[in-house]
């Protein structure tokens, strides 16, 4: 089944399993997992998981779009069916329905410059917006990352964060709330890097973490002459279909699931801080 | 160690400032380079000197006791390290450790409260820039008192 069938089955689960497990923080892990037959996806778009016999948990995809090999997710066990996920081992069988959403403004990147910043589990769906750009790098202008995390144990994809920090075509600023005297880096809130990244006035932002976090620094990215429409951030909301059936990710007159999760902060701000509507 | 060298005085802190205000500021500030793992300042410490970082990066930390050294704040190019001078008791609050080599204006802190005590338009402008350079601070702060990634 293609992904453009899945996407007309929109309620379809594809009975697969996990290839591996990597145990990324205290609480953080990611799996890969085999991918339904022609499965593929946008930077940013989720998938619904099922762990048979617990429940479904919506997750959004953190690999790389051109890789058809494997279907990565990257979960933080905070719930029985997140915490069962992470459970599960090498060949344990799960369900995956999706892609679903709208992701990253991809497209209307290409050209601009492009500003990227994370907050501790939000760098996940930014990863494959971060994929797709490293993929066809000359597409796009200057790139400037930022990332933030409580402390250096929770440091996310530490391996590769350092990698990226090593490359002479992106820019990537890294920094934690607190630390002992043996890191050597920044310490402070990832709104701290905001004045010393590099950007043009028709730059695009992709903002990703808890809305506390997002709603600063958007406002930090606004300060600096960021027009809202150009900062987009990716919704956390209640979802259960994926599809604007059930109602859980209302807001207004919006599904969160059709509309988002990735959405302009000029229409998003009135929403932060609204729990449920 | 003043240069009066207004010409190689270049911080966001002192933009907009008159020749004259800046001519006060030069009387009583020098360059100055200091090497990784140095103390610019320990806590407890009489605190006579305001920092114009140009580079390097220092950490603000505290020894917690059984809970190690914390670091709360690493302060670079364009910030500001230290603003005790201006309130009594004139105590450094926390320790300054350099851990990439710094390169700073320093400003004598003892001089500046005199200028600023003589001269109320040069003691107003001084303040309102270090006002703001504790409210971005203070909002930091908040902001990690928040644990904005929970
Ligand atoms: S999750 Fe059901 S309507 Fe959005």
């Amino acid at each position: 089944m293609t992904t453009a069938q899945l996407r007309s089955e929109p309620m379809l689960t594809t009975p697969t399993r996990v290839l591996a497990r990597t145990q990324e923080t205290a609480d953080t892990f990611t799996i890969e997992v085999e991918p339904p037959p022609g499965f593929s996806f946008r930077p940013g778009e989720f998938t619904m998981l099922y762990v048979y016999g617990v429940g479904e948990v919506p997750i959004s995809i953190s690999g790389d779009p051109d890789r058809t090999d494997t279907l990565t997710l990257t979960i933080r066990a905070v719930g029985k069916v997140t915490e069962a996920v992470g459970r599960l081992q090498p060949g344990d069988p799960l369900g995956v329905r999706g892609p679903y959403g709208v992701g990253w403004p991809m497209e209307a990147a290409r050209g601009r410059d492009v500003v990227i910043v994370g907050g501790g589990i939000g760098l996940a769906p930014l990863r494959s917006a971060i994929y797709e750009i490293l993929n066809h790098r000359a597409d796009y202008g200057l790139v400037s990352i930022a990332v933030g995390f409580r402390r250096p144990e929770e440091i996310l994809y530490v391996d590769q964060v350092h990698e990226w920090r090593q490359r002479f075509d992106i820019d990537l600023e890294l920094t934690v709330d607190t630390a002992g005297d043996t890191w050597r880096g920044p310490v402070g809130v990832v709104t701290r890097l905001i004045p010393m990244l590099d950007f043009s006035d028709t730059a695009v932002a992709m903002v990703c973490g808890p809305e506390i976090m997002m709603m600063f620094t958007a406002r930090a990215l606004r300060d600096r002459g960021f027009a809202p429409d150009n900062i987009h951030v990716s919704l956390e909301r209640n979802m259960k279909c994926g599809i604007g059936l059930c109602g859980h990710c209302q807001y207004g007159q919006h599904f969160v699931c059709m509309a988002g999760p990735v959405k302009p902060f000029s229409q998003a701000e009135r929403l932060f801080g609204i729990r449920e509507l | 160690m003043p240069t009066g060298d207004i010409e190689r005085i270049d911080h966001p802190l002192l933009e907009g400032l008159s020749d004259t205000h800046m001519e006060m500021i030069a009387s009583c500030a020098w360059g100055d380079r200091f090497e990784t793992g140095e103390y610019l300042f320990r806590v407890g410490e009489s605190a006579t000197r305001a920092y114009l970082i140009s580079a390097g990066r220092l950490a603000l930390e505290l020894d917690g006791g059984g809970r190690g050294v914390v670091q709360i704040a690493t302060l670079r190019e364009s910030d500001v390290a230290g603003f005790s001078w201006i309130f009594p008791p004139h105590r450094w609050k926390w320790d300054g450790r350099v851990v990439e080599p710094v390169e700073a204006i320093v400003l004598d802190g003892e001089a500046l409260r005199t200028m600023k005590a003589a001269d109320h338009d040069f003691g107003y402008e001084l303040l309102l820039r270090f006002s703001a350079v504790i409210g971005s601070r203070l909002q930091a702060a908040r902001m990690q008192l928040m644990d904005v990634y929970a």
